[in-house]
């Protein structure tokens, strides 16, 4: 299949013209500085200063020094998903979502639909009262349910797929993460 | 005071692009609706946006092509002077209704090489 955002090179003239008409904010350009190597940061600072019209540069080292902190200590192994800026159609995510379960996973729709509004429902756990829990089952080996359950993992939030984990580990981990959690083979771990 | 302008569905993925010093393969389409384009690299604005609230400097130097219907008809004018704006390489627009009528439906609003011809 196609992909749609396959990228090339940009040529120095469309660079050139990017970055005219570019509006990265203060704080986008510190974010972007401080995921750069120290050297590399080095070679750049005293330009970048001036393109952000900061008079002393060492302002800028301490943001970005900051800003590197920060990203150090906000080491969470989940990304940071951020809201859509404005507001979605939920019928269309909810189709789109359902049929590209369909287009890995050999189910019926209705099934596609009560896995989509399940993972929708991961989404609102701060503001529900009670969190459904999907079982995945399947009449014989090889159906897709660990396929299926993968999929469901990159569309959930904070999601985390478990095997062989100590109580004490799962514990902690969901005091201060709130994962959603996915365990395959389910009955091997509650065998006791 | 700076004016905040948010990104359209799908125009921070571009933005990460050319951050990169990349730019899509294919030309962009900036569309209307959900379900057009979706083989290409694309923007999708609905008629609820205020166009003057988005960000279109990522399309600067590359080519683009609005996909829509005659409804969206009404948000052409700011939306082709928005991206003009940042001087993208073309602009032009393709009506979806134009061509169920069996009408012209491409026009071509700018060229870069248009405009050096000339």
């Amino acid at each position: 299949m196609i992909d749609p955002y396959a990228a090339i090179e940009a040529s120095p003239e469309q660079q050139a013209a990017y970055k005219e008409h570019s509006t990265e904010t203060i704080q986008d350009s510190i974010l972007r500085l401080a995921a750069l190597h120290p050297i590399e940061y080095e070679k750049i600072r005293q330009t970048e200063a001036e393109k952000l019209g900061i008079s002393r540069v060492s302002e800028l080292d301490k943001a970005v020094s900051k800003a590197r902190k920060h990203t150090a200590d906000d080491n969470a192994p989940f990304p940071d998903i951020e809201p859509w800026p404005e507001a979605i159609n939920p019928e269309l995510l909810l189709d789109e979502i359902s049929g590209t379960l369909r287009r890995f996973i050999v189910m019926d729709k209705y099934q596609a639909d009560i896995a989509t509004l399940w993972l929708a429902s991961c989404w609102f756990v701060d503001v529900i009262h009670t969190a459904p829990i999907a079982l995945i089952n399947a009449p014989e080996k090889g159906c897709g349910k660990t396929q299926l359950l993968t999929l469901l993992g990159k569309l959930a939030p904070r999601a985390t797929q478990l095997s062989g984990i100590s109580p004490s580990v799962l514990f902690r981990m969901i005091e201060k993460y709130q994962p959603t959690l996915f365990v395959d083979e389910i009955e091997t771990v509650l065998k006791d | 005071m700076n004016h905040i302008r948010n990104y359209h569905s799908y125009g921070r993925k571009i933005d990460e692009l050319r951050r990169k010093g990349h730019i899509p393969a294919r030309r962009i389409i900036v569309t209307t609706d959900w379900n057009i384009g979706k083989l290409y690299p694309r923007i999708v604005i609905t008629q609820k946006q205020t166009i003057t609230n988005l960000r279109f400097e990522y399309l600067a130097a590359l080519h683009v092509q609005i996909a829509h219907f005659d409804h969206d008809e009404s948000i052409l004018p700011e939306l082709t002077n928005q991206i003009l704006a940042i001087q993208p390489a073309s602009i032009a627009v393709f009506n979806l209704d134009a061509v169920k009528r069996g009408e012209p439906a491409f026009r071509m609003i700018s060229s870069q090489s248009f405009r050096e011809a000339a």
